[in-house]
């Protein structure tokens, strides 16, 4: 019910429909340019949301994260260059049909598959995150830090190649996050008598450095290297190769159904992400399809299996962010941004306090998910013409400058933009030494949360760190954070065995 | 064991790019634009540092990089400092908005 309320609210603000269909399209084109992402241009784009309505600020930085997911795959197909990490699955299949001249409509079944995966993901969203909801109001601080404590080690360990080095970013993060002033008996700690220490490093230009000047950075080395030209169907004999029959698109639907619930399943698990999602339900599409043979070589459901998973993270990503407090990607830790900003305090009761807020957030979620459907079937050979006519040489100093302004703007002192060049550089060389910038920005948000749950358990214990191991949920969450360094770390030493099997 | 061993995982080294001295050419201008803002405001800063990071990127037109030190500081100080009104950081020692405002 509370859906159908949401919707009549976007839906009768042409304002906040500008604000979706312009996000749509940033979107996409800021996740089709190779080597930005949407969680860059949403750090970019945080300061300027401050000045807006909080739904609006939500909902357009919402659906550059959704549309920005979906526009990874327009690289893709088209490039040979995954836009997002979460594309590269997608490329395997898609560049191929690129080659033999079909990629609208590889690009459409990408449109299409991710549209329907994108629905589902939020559909259940909005069905299960107010049960999630109400279980989360029924915990209390000990069993909120088990949580937190399997967050930290679920992202520190699964994103990336190195259990270690997952939970060394993830530590630092926390670390960082310790500057500042107690919150209990507000004593200064790691602040070296700095006055603009003792409020802390602020989180946008955290941000900011790590996902926007890193990236430059990153542009910096890699400047100058050619992108592959696309075979762009003009004749009119090519359109008719390129348009998509429903009897093409028939054998992807179970694979686009499946690949969709796998997506959503991830999706809910913090700190897995869209790449994950792509790959595992690229993986499974393969094992499950009737012509395995011509995956790798430009099949359809190649592409309909990791792009309806992809997308398909996105909504249920947002559960355990608005029920825990806990964000499961880098774009969910810039939304807490932008609640907080907005003076919203996530977490379970922020479905008593902001419920229509909410509701209205996954309504502008849906009516993204459309937009960008329909400017993506209809115009992404569009986009892609349009960015391969960016010249580099204008949009990487654009983004420079604009991420020296975006971090001043978020406070406006000169200490964030400093704060923004050092985060630059350590997330930058975090990327050079297969440390995890994800994982760092993430424990950073979770950081606060944590240790305020910690100390509040300490304080209504009696037997001191007890209280976490005598309450079985709690238990339950602290075993499953070392269980999953264990598999993973199993996992990982088995990849590596059977590659150095495979190369001798 | 095996678990033990995966944890360390896949080690990587600093391997340092080809291209270290353009990072670091672009994080001094970084750390330079910063300070730049501090003591002359953001438009003149603006206007020194747009020009030569385009240059960096390889922009070698004249005119563009011309237009880009005007253009620049122009359309951020309107968006941000303007149509946002994000109140500007004031140079130190000189600032343009100074004499712009008549002050």
């Amino acid at each position: 019910m509370d859906i159908f309320i949401g919707l009549a609210t976007v839906l009768s603000s042409p304002a906040l429909l500008g604000w979706i269909v312009s996000a749509a399209v940033v979107g996409m084109v800021v996740g089709a340019v190779p080597g930005l992402t949407a969680s860059a241009a949403i750090a970019m784009l945080l300061p300027v949301t401050f000045y807006m309505d909080p739904l609006a600020a939500l909902a357009f930085l919402y659906v550059i994260g959704k549309s920005g997911r979906y526009g990874g795959s327009i690289a893709a197909i088209l490039f040979n260059t995954p836009g997002t990490a979460a594309s590269a699955a997608t490329q395997i299949d898609g560049y191929p049909l690129s080659q033999r001249g079909l990629s609208s409509k590889a690009m459409k079944v990408a449109t299409v598959s991710s549209v329907i995966g994108d629905f589902t993901g939020e559909i259940l969203l909005i069905l299960g995150v107010g049960i999630i909801a109400a279980i989360a109001l029924t915990l209390g601080p000990p069993e909120l830090f088990a949580v937190y404590f399997a967050a930290f080690v679920v992202i520190g360990s699964v994103i990336g190649k190195s259990v270690v080095k997952g939970l060394a970013s993830a530590a630092l993060g926390v670390l960082i996050k310790m500057v500042g002033t107690d919150p209990i008996s507000a004593a200064e700690r790691y602040t070296f008598g700095s006055y603009e220490l003792i409020n802390g490093i602020g989180l946008v230009p955290l941000m900011i450095g790590m996902f926007v000047l890193a990236e430059v950075l990153s542009q910096m080395e890699t400047r100058g290297a050619k992108i592959e030209k696309f075979d762009e169907p003009d004749s009119a004999e090519a359109k008719a190769r390129n348009r998509l029959s429903w009897a093409e698109y028939k054998p992807c639907i179970p694979h686009v159904i499946r690949s969709s619930f796998i997506g959503a399943f991830i999706g809910m698990l913090p700190g897995l992400g869209s790449a994950i999602a792509a790959f595992v339900a690229y993986g499974e599409g393969k094992r499950r399809a009737k012509n395995p043979d011509e995956w790798g070589k430009g099949a359809l459901e190649g592409i309909a299996a990791p792009e309806a998973a992809n997308n398909a993270v996105s909504g249920p990503s947002m559960a355990p962010l608005l029920t825990l407090g806990i964000p499961g990607s880098t774009i969910g830790a810039i939304l807490v941004g932008v609640f907080l900003i907005h003076g919203i305090q996530i977490g379970p009761t922020l479905f008593l306090t902001s419920r229509e807020l909410v509701y209205s957030l996954f309504a502008a979620g849906l009516i993204g998910i459309a937009a960008y459907g329909l400017v993506g079937y209809f115009g992404a050979s569009f986009v892609g013409r349009f960015i391969i006519k960016i010249p580099t040489d204008i949009l990487y100093p654009m983004i420079f400058l604009t991420s020296f302004i975006a971090a001043y703007a978020s406070r406006g002192s000169l200490f964030d933009v400093w704060v923004m060049v050092a985060a630059g550089v350590l997330g930058w060389l975090m990327k050079k030494l297969e440390f995890n910038p994800a994982a760092f920005v993430i424990a950073f948000v979770l950081a606060g949360g944590a240790e305020e749950t910690f100390r509040q358990s300490l304080l209504l214990s009696d037997n001191g760190l007890l209280i976490f191991v005598t309450r079985p949920v709690a238990l339950g969450f602290l075993l499953l954070g070392v269980l999953t360094v264990f598999i993973r770390a199993r996992s990982l030493h088995r990849e590596a065995r059977a590659q150095a099997l495979g190369d001798t | 064991m095996e678990t033990r061993r995966g944890l360390s995982g896949a080690t990587a080294a600093l391997v340092f790019p080809e291209r270290i001295s353009s990072i670091v050419g672009l994080l001094t201008v970084a750390v330079l634009y910063v300070w730049l803002i501090s003591k002359f405001g953001y438009l003149i800063s603006t206007a020194t540092i747009a020009p030569m990071v385009m240059w960096m990127f390889g922009m070698r037109n004249p005119l563009a990089l011309v237009a880009t030190a005007i253009l620049c500081p122009a359309t951020y100080h309107y968006t941000f400092f303007v149509a946002l009104g994000v109140f500007p950081p004031y140079g130190e020692w000189f600032d343009l908005l100074d004499i712009i405002q008549g002050n």
